[in-house]
């Protein structure tokens, strides 16, 4: 038998640790928002190419609708944008910059954005910023969801590259059938040998 | 099954489990997404493990009526409203037309009316060091505090005070001494 000291140094040896259950690739949960390499010059560059020239027209006193970009911040509209199907092609390039590391921001919404981009049928550029982001954004316009969408049509080139560059590709395995429909065909048209004697036919699906 | 098998096989078990739950939305049988979801609980129930809020919230990850994993633009519309203070999302699952519906707090509207000499210390605020630096000695200001009040705990504990009381009896001279002694007390 061993001593009591014996088993309580076996237990001790031994530290509690979290294993992941639950995450693989298939689902791929844990990185269901894509990687951000370098935040910082993520924000430089928004800042540089959109928020100092929305401070400028901000400060001129522009009308929203003469703006030579659009912004929208409105989940309603960014959902109805995204999902929309009848945008000419040019159009078809967006990016979405998204607060989800900020408390105020509802986690139920965060939730399905990731989901939300990887099964519209547009190319969205999904680009998580770090914690704080939406007080400095704030300064600047009105986020009431933490959201800011820019089709890329409307900016510098060099913008939305580099900031595709930064930004690693979505990739959840399990959403992937879900964005074609099902194929309704039974039979295809094809061709079979001629009968010889006593084989049977083959018939191709 | 020794310990390590039986970890390996729950796990390979759990795993299977919540991959089914996933694959059943695309296989376009909605009617056992439920079942499939129940099952997946009851094994998180049996191995005792406790699942992120993500997951168990009703209605959140999944329709509280079918069980199907929501997927907008698949088999979930959401939209939003704005009442008051509040936000309200609403989450309509299209298999089976249940509404769920959350509520937020308002993100507050900080619109900030900016004056000229309030710009450049915006765009300072961008670089990396500025913005760590206030974080840095808020924390220390915090810090420091926490350090106070501990130490005033520490000086309050009833052990501290007995201590005190000794220390100044000692070095207190013969005067705290003599009053022992029934003349001084007697004076006093």
């Amino acid at each position: 038998m061993s001593s009591l000291k014996a088993t309580d140094k076996r237990i001790a040896k031994r530290r509690q640790v979290y294993k992941t259950i639950l995450s693989n690739p298939f689902v791929n949960e844990e990185h269901i928002w894509p990687h951000v390499s370098n935040q910082q010059l993520v924000i430089e560059l928004l800042q540089k190419y959109v928020l100092n020239k929305l401070q400028h027209l901000i400060e001129m006193n522009v009308d929203k609708s003469q703006w030579p970009f659009t912004i929208m911040t409105d989940f309603n509209k960014i959902y109805k944008y995204i999902s929309s199907s009848d945008l000419p092609t040019y159009d078809n390039k967006m990016i979405l910059f998204v607060c989800n590391k900020d408390p105020d921001v509802p986690s139920v919404m965060l939730q399905q954005i990731p989901l939300l981009t990887s099964m519209s049928q547009k190319e969205i550029i999904l680009v998580q910023l770090p914690k704080g982001t939406l007080t400095l954004l704030q300064k600047y316009i009105e986020l009431p969801y933490g959201m800011l969408l820019l089709p890329t049509n409307q900016f510098d080139p060099i913008f939305v590259n580099q900031i595709q560059e930064q930004v690693s590709k979505q990739n959840l395995a399990w959403l992937k059938p879900l964005k074609y429909k099902h194929t309704d065909i039974k039979l295809v048209k094809s061709s079979a040998p001629l009968i010889t004697k006593n084989k049977e036919t083959k018939t191709k699906k | 099954m020794n310990r390590i098998q039986r970890e390996k096989f729950r796990d390979r078990n759990m795993r299977q489990k919540y991959d089914l739950l996933h694959i059943k939305s695309t296989l376009n049988t909605p009617a056992l997404s439920g079942l499939y979801l129940k099952n997946f609980y009851n094994a998180a129930k049996r191995y005792d493990l406790t699942l992120p809020s993500e997951i168990v919230d009703s209605d959140l990850k999944f329709c509280g009526n079918c069980g199907v994993v929501h997927v907008p633009l698949y088999n979930t519309d959401i939209s939003s409203t704005i009442e008051g203070t509040k936000e309200m999302f609403k989450m309509v699952c299209k298999k089976c037309q249940y509404e769920a519906i959350f509520e937020n707090p308002r993100i507050e509207s900080a619109k900030v009316v900016r004056s000229k000499s309030n710009s450049p210390t915006l765009t300072a605020t961008l670089t990396p060091k500025s913005t760590v630096t206030p974080s840095l000695t808020s924390n220390k200001i915090n810090k420091n505090k926490a350090k106070d009040r501990a130490k005033k705990r520490k000086n309050n504990s009833l052990n501290n005070l007995l201590a005190n009381k000794k220390k100044e009896q000692n070095n207190g001279s013969s005067s705290s001494l003599s009053s022992l002694t029934l003349e001084s007390f007697m004076k006093k």
